[in-house]
């Protein structure tokens, strides 16, 4: 089955499932979502398709073997609900086959070191380099790359 | 082979907010968006708000729940109009939703927008709804540790309300140590106790409120909010 012209998908945490609306159809995707938790994540997850849909169609390719994302500890979104969100919404189209990569961020960053090891969740430098913080890392929430195979382009 | 992105998930709430923003500007409306978690006493704390506001200013309020329209039919009884978004399960207002709602009214007939996002205190933090500032609300009857545990809206939040302090009594509840917290977080960021119930410290917080629809009056520009993470589109 062929999902994608489809560009809403709904998630019912009552009736534990993703739906998506084709035209007048309702299509159930998945049968088990795990509660109200992943209702977030799966918000994200479509934005995240939709936005990637959007470069691959640009690009004239066929189909994605991995999408890398960065997510940082302060947006709010868990990273392996986010990927089984992923994982129940690409069901068709260019993504999905594709495999969710995430790089993670710790509430602060700063430019000397990836994941500074901060002791107190709470300190404001670095405590390798001791210059101040960058809380804007620990907020990331981007769609940084697409992967695919040079046989993928049409 | 690979194709550099490099763009914010949420671009296209983003783009919405952006054109929500500009909205506002033009129409010199002031847009606050209020978060909380369930049961902090936001409603209340609108109603309130809503019926010590100076004539004249002219307000509507959008509120958000997961189902049912509650809320709407308490804060429409204050004599401004005021919309029920019923998500229907998803646990936060996106920038859609809004414009959306806005469409049927005269936005730029409005001194002031208040926005009652979904009680939650996580995923609205993620989508910007083109507001001037996001104020968080913090009840005495939950732990003073919240903004250590959910620095993400304490990050992003102008202003700090502490509500039910008619409660402190009651309950262990440092206000002291909670403005700690979110000023280890975000130095700097104001905050009010009060309770809406009472009325006891309301006043700090129709001063607050009234300070900032004069400083968008005189100043369009005065105070606006830009967003943490400049998005690349």
């Amino acid at each position: 089955m062929h999902l994608l012209p489809a560009k809403r998908y709904d998630v019912f945490p009552q009736s534990l499932g993703v739906y998506c609306t084709l035209g007048s159809e309702r299509l159930r995707l998945t049968s088990s979502i795990h509660g109200l938790n992943e209702v977030h994540e799966a918000g994200i997850a479509q934005s995240l398709i939709e936005l990637a849909e959007e470069h691959v169609h640009r690009s004239g390719l066929l189909a994605v073997s991995r999408v890398g994302v960065r997510v940082g500890e302060l947006a709010g979104v868990d990273p392996e609900s986010l990927r089984f969100c992923f994982n129940c919404l690409k069901e068709s189209g260019p993504l999905a086959a594709s495999e969710l990569v995430i790089e993670w961020r710790s509430r602060y960053g700063c430019s000397c070191v990836i994941n500074p090891p901060f002791s107190n969740e709470l300190e404001s430098f670095c405590p390798v380099c001791h210059a101040p913080a960058d809380p804007p890392e620990g907020e990331s929430l981007r769609l940084l790359y697409l992967d695919w195979t040079e046989d993928d382009t049409q | 082979v690979t194709v550099s992105v490099d763009q914010p998930i949420l671009r296209e709430n983003d783009r919405i907010a952006r054109r929500l923003r500009q909205q506002f500007h033009a129409s010199g409306t002031l847009c606050l968006n209020f978060i909380s978690s369930p049961g902090a006493g936001k409603t209340t704390f609108l109603e309130r708000t809503l019926a010590q506001l100076p004539p004249g200013i002219r307000t509507a309020v959008v509120t958000g729940d997961i189902q049912t329209d509650n809320d709407a039919r308490r804060l429409g009884r204050y004599g401004f109009p005021v919309q029920q978004i019923t998500t229907g399960g998803i646990c936060h207002l996106d920038a859609a939703m809004v414009e959306r709602s806005l469409s049927q009214w005269k936005v730029d007939e409005l001194d002031l927008l208040m926005i009652e996002n979904v009680g939650n205190l996580v995923c609205p933090t993620s989508y910007d709804l083109g507001e001037h500032a996001k104020i968080v609300l913090l009840s005495v009857a939950e732990g003073d540790d919240k903004p250590q545990k959910y620095p993400g809206i304490f990050r992003k939040a102008e202003l700090v309300v502490i509500t039910k302090v008619d409660l402190l009594p009651y309950v262990s509840f440092s206000a002291d140590s909670a403005v700690a917290y979110a000023r280890a977080i975000r130095p700097g960021i104001d905050h009010i106790c009060l309770s809406a119930i009472t009325g006891a410290g309301f006043d700090g917080w129709m001063s607050w409120l009234q300070k900032r629809l004069d400083a968008k009056a005189q100043q369009p520009d005065h105070g606006v909010q830009r967003p943490l993470e400049t998005a690349t589109t």
